[in-house]
């Protein structure tokens, strides 16, 4: 039995395989075999040996004789797939442009992925984990203080070390006396020995620099020596002033460490041994595992440590759980299985592949009706001698020619493009993230694009090269296309036009691109910036930085600096807020007093900022109802609110607001939150840069030092550019070690801050431009193909008396039908997606509506030239093929 | 001058230089004279066969004798191939020569 298998395996192999051994061949090669199997079983041997050696020599065979020129694949084929590129402009744009867009942004999502695991490119990076606490009832990470890091050092053994980092930017005063922000960090001295990179020149931080009144000294990047402090091969044992202080730099660091994420300076980190459970400033907690020991042991260890800190501390760590995720991972409030698990990514990831869907559900429509328009030359070629295979690796060539030639032109843009279009996401990275194109995904993305070529230009062939050759040579000579695509094409069509819709209602939906109105104020008399104090100075305790104390730090340099630009001739008073008019504001939901909150009421969405009492003032703002903010307004216990106009009209319908109160809406299950009393109305201020004339928006007073940082604008004439370096003097007269954000004039803000809403709307217009002129192309093609099947039974039915507008009537009204199902099947998808994001439902009907216009008349076109075509052919040339 | 010929090649021609046989006879007698050191697989053997006949190296020709299968086809060495068959032979005697010559090989020649 087990013979008989094995021979007809054996057959099966060999003729799939070996297709020049005729049949005299084949019965030869058997008996030769059998006669060998008779042999050895006669020595008393197995026949496995020489049914291997047999199976072995046919893939001997094989790939002997596997050779180019045995491939029915030839240079010519793919001349003639760039020929016909050259010969449809049209067909070649748009599927070259939509593929090239297509491709990246469907992969996009994976990209990211595997950005995001990325290990710091130091020895065995993969075993460099972070460990952070866990909020357990808000479930979101929350900050490590050093209590944690001392208590996670003293018990675990599943680290061979671990490092506390306290980030901040720093002015650096080197050579020419101009300070310089610099982004640094305070650590443990453990953190060079855990990432194993010894330093250039000089020495590492070590232990003793951490100890209470040490001196202050510095580790410095290779990029900092060499930009800031000309290179001076004397570097070490020289002293520069950071944030006021002096510190002598003791090592250089080579190029490209940059831990814990970008920095270029590194401090001590005092630390105080007596720290207090929850008190301090955070800190980054990382560590090198211990040698043999997994992420999954060492997180049981620190779990199990976590538990017996929550008894000890229930006031500060019954709700944590510590938890360890890989370094990359760590550094962003990513769920520790990393970004694929984070829910608003499903979301994108399922766009991108959506986006693939409908592009290649557009080509494949034009390249079915491209190939049914060739089935003439397909039969002729068949009757001349070509096998099927030989035509569908021809046109499998054409179609990988757009698609490999689309996939390698849209990687290539999208590598120039992340870096640029990103530019200002690669600062909060770590260094060694890149978002260009790596290998991995250039070698996806051409498979995806060979995939493409085999579903566009292979599937289709089969439908035409599957038909009797007489059947499609006679119906080519007889004037209509070989083949019928019937239920296919009508599905094709179908679900062109609701992916289409869905498409469009998606994008604007998802994002509001519409933009207009002003600030409310003359942007290009002001200047805007705005100013940090460190949490704790360079060479203190961080367990003793006490937020207090910051705030009060805060405070006296927010009005000293009020004060000075005030004493300024020209320039008129600052003022201070969280945000500034044109900036992204945050967003919140509100609830009204009296509101029935019941039966899945969602709340009014508005735009939150906090502004000083002096704000309006300063920025020559009037108060249109009720009064502006006052020192009463700042006392323990007060809680009250202005509100801009759009608010009165959006959620109070115009009616007056002074003497309401509205409070915020938590998530469900959490408290609501306190309420406030509106006390007064101010103009539309550029809350909503999206939204300008109807973002509503509710203002808080701002207390001194209440916020670090704090923005500020200021009325400096009409050249705002032209004070900031007096602002920079101001500021650091004030407060030396206050970082300055870089001043720009409030016009500009404007433009910065909307610079990724413009690349955004940039993009998400093109996009909807390349979808629908693709999806109406296609509609067109297979439609109007469509109809021109039909030519033969409209001569007949004309023939037979039927009035042509009855006839047109009939085709058009299939044309709506495809249409009509399409529409609704797209609009229903389109609102069941945005229901989940909030979109602005008279927004995205506006533009469902405008798409299915298009696309209606789109197909109707398509219909009508070739029905009137049709019409006017005489019956008796209609009625020559029967 | 002619490719250089694999094994499988060279000991087909050569089982067939001193008379024609069939595709098992010649697997069995390279078999037995180089001692079970070539054992042509089945698929070798006829693809090479094949090409033979296509190179025109070897052609099918009656059988010897009576009472031959007439299913089984049996080839003969053509003048071509007998011509490639000693070309290929004084190569690789010229390759042992030259082994010899440099002690690889005991024999004439030899340092």
């Amino acid at each position: 039995m087990i013979d008989r298998i094995v021979w007809v395996v054996f057959r099966v192999v060999r003729g799939a395989t070996l297709p020049h051994l005729t049949d005299a061949d084949r019965a030869e090669s058997d008996e030769l075999i059998a006669a060998r199997l008779l042999a050895a079983r006669k020595r008393g041997r197995g026949a496995a040996r020489i049914w291997a050696r047999e199976f072995a020599d046919i893939v001997r065979v094989r790939l002997s004789r596997w050779s180019a020129t045995s491939l029915p694949f030839s240079m010519l084929d793919v001349k003639v797939g760039l020929r016909l590129l050259v010969k449809q402009p049209g067909l070649t744009a748009v599927a070259l442009i939509t593929l090239m867009i297509g491709i990246p942004v469907g992969l996009a999502p994976l990209h990211a992925i595997r950005a995001f695991q990325a290990p710091p490119p130091v020895d065995e990076g993969t075993r460099l984990q972070v460990v952070k606490n866990f909020d357990l009832v808000s479930r979101d990470w929350t900050p490590s203080f050093l209590y944690d890091f001392l208590n996670w050092r003293h018990n675990l053994t599943a680290f061979e070390t671990l490092v506390a980092a306290a980030s901040g930017t720093y002015n650096v005063i080197a050579l020419d006396d101009d300070a310089l922000p610099v982004r640094g960090a305070a650590v443990t001295a453990s953190v060079f020995a855990t990432l194993r990179v010894p330093p250039l020149m000089g020495r590492a931080l070590v232990t003793a620099d951490e100890a209470p009144g040490a001196p202050a000294v510095v580790v410095i990047a290779r990029d900092l020596w060499r930009a800031r402090l000309g290179g001076d091969p004397g570097i070490v044992g020289r002293s520069i002033r950071i944030s006021g202080v002096a510190h002598t730099v003791v090592g250089v660091m080579p190029d490209g460490f940059v831990f814990p994420v970008r920095e270029r300076l590194w401090l001590p980190l005092r630390v105080n041994p007596l720290a207090e459970p929850g008190h301090g400033q955070s800190i980054l907690v990382f560590g090198r595992l211990a040698d043999g020991l997994s992420p999954v042991a060492a997180q049981a260890q620190v779990a199990a440590l976590g538990e017996r800190t929550a008894a000890e501390f229930p006031d500060t760590h019954a709700r944590l759980r510590p938890e360890v995720v890989p370094y990359t991972i760590g550094l962003f409030p990513l769920p520790r299985a990393g970004l694929q698990s984070d829910v608003g990514f499903y979301f994108i990831q399922a766009t991108a592949v959506f986006v693939l869907i409908v592009i290649c559900t557009n080509i494949a429509m034009l390249m079915l009706a491209r190939t049914a328009a060739r089935s003439e030359e397909l039969a002729v070629r068949t009757a001349l001698g070509a096998s099927r295979v030989r035509i569908l690796v021809q046109l499998f060539t054409e179609s990988a020619v757009l698609a490999l030639g689309a996939a390698a032109a849209g990687l290539l843009i999208a590598d120039q493009i992340a870096g640029r279009a990103f530019g200002w996401l690669l600062e909060q990275v770590p260094g060694w993230i890149d978002f260009g194109v790596t290998t991995e995904t250039s070698v996806l993305a051409l498979g995806l694009a060979a995939l493409s070529a085999a579903v566009l230009g292979v599937l289709p062939a089969f439908k035409v090269t599957g038909k009797d050759i007489r059947w499609n040579i006679s119906s080519a000579a007889a004037g209509r296309a070989g083949v019928r695509f019937g239920g296919l094409s009508s599905t094709l069509i179908v679900i062109d036009v609701a992916l289409a819709v869905a498409t469009v209602g998606l994008a604007v939906g998802a994002w509001d691109t519409e933009r207009g109105g002003g600030l409310g104020i003359d942007a290009g008399q002001y200047l805007s910036a705005g100013f940090r104090v460190p949490g704790a100075a360079p060479g203190t305790d961080v367990s003793a930085f006490d937020p207090a104390d910051l705030s009060l730090r805060v405070g006296a340099t927010q009005q000293a600096l009020a004060r000075r630009l005030e004493a300024e001739p020209g320039i008129g008073r600052a003022a201070f807020a969280s945000v500034l008019p044109g900036m992204d504001h945050p967003r919140r939901w509100i609830e009204m007093d009296g509101e029935d909150t019941t039966d899945g009421f969602r709340g009014h969405r508005v735009r939150v900022a906090q502004a000083d009492i002096d704000f309006f003032d300063a920025l020559e703002q009037p108060i249109l109802r009720g009064r502006g903010f006052d020192l009463t307004d700042l006392d323990d216990g007060m809680a009250t609110v202005i509100v801009n106009t759009s608010f009165v009209d959006r959620v109070l319908a115009g009616r007056n607001p002074i003497g309401r109160w509205l409070r915020y809406r938590n998530r469900p299950g959490q408290e609501p939150g306190p309420w406030y009393e509106i006390v007064g109305v101010v103009g539309k201020l550029g809350m909503d840069q999206d939204d300008p004339e109807s973002g509503a928006g509710v203002y808080h007073p701002l207390p001194p030092g209440a916020i670090n940082p704090v923005r500020f604008a200021v009325k400096v004439g009409n050249d705002p550019g032209a004070f900031a370096p007096r602002l920079e003097a101001l500021l650091g007269e004030v407060d030396p070690t206050a970082i300055l954000a870089p001043p720009l004039p409030l016009a500009d803000v404007f433009s910065f801050d909307a610079y990724v809403n413009s690349w955004l709307t940039l993009g998400v217009f093109a996009f909807i431009l390349a979808v629908l002129i693709l999806s109406s192309m296609g509609i067109y093609a297979l439609m109007s193909f469509s109809v021109a099947q039909r030519t033969r039974e409209i001569g007949i039915r004309i023939a037979m008396g039927a009035r042509g507008s009855h006839v047109a009537f009939t085709i058009a009204r299939r044309a709506l039908t495809q249409m009509g199902l399409g529409l609704a099947l797209g609009m229903t998808l389109s609102a069941v997606l945005l229901t989940a994001i909030d979109a602005s439902i008279a927004r995205v009907v506006a533009a469902l509506g405008a798409a299915a216009c298009v696309l209606l008349v789109i197909g109707l076109c398509a219909c009508v030239a070739p029905t009137l075509r049709a019409l006017r052919i005489l019956p008796t040339e209609a009625l020559r093929s029967v | 001058m002619h490719p250089t010929l694999s094994e499988a090649v060279f000991q087909i021609l050569l089982s067939l230089s001193n008379q024609p046989r069939h595709g098992l006879g010649i697997a069995d007698e390279v078999e037995q004279r180089t001692a079970g050191r070539v054992a042509l697989g089945a698929s070798t053997l006829y693809t090479a066969i094949r090409r033979l006949r296509e190179d025109g190296w070897i052609e099918e020709t009656d059988p010897p004798t009576a009472g031959h299968d007439p299913r089984r086809r049996v080839y003969a060495l053509t003048a071509t191939g007998s011509r490639v068959l000693s070309a290929e032979a004084r190569r690789l005697e010229s390759l042992v020569r030259d082994a010899r010559g440099k002690a690889v090989l005991p024999g004439e020649g030899s340092a």
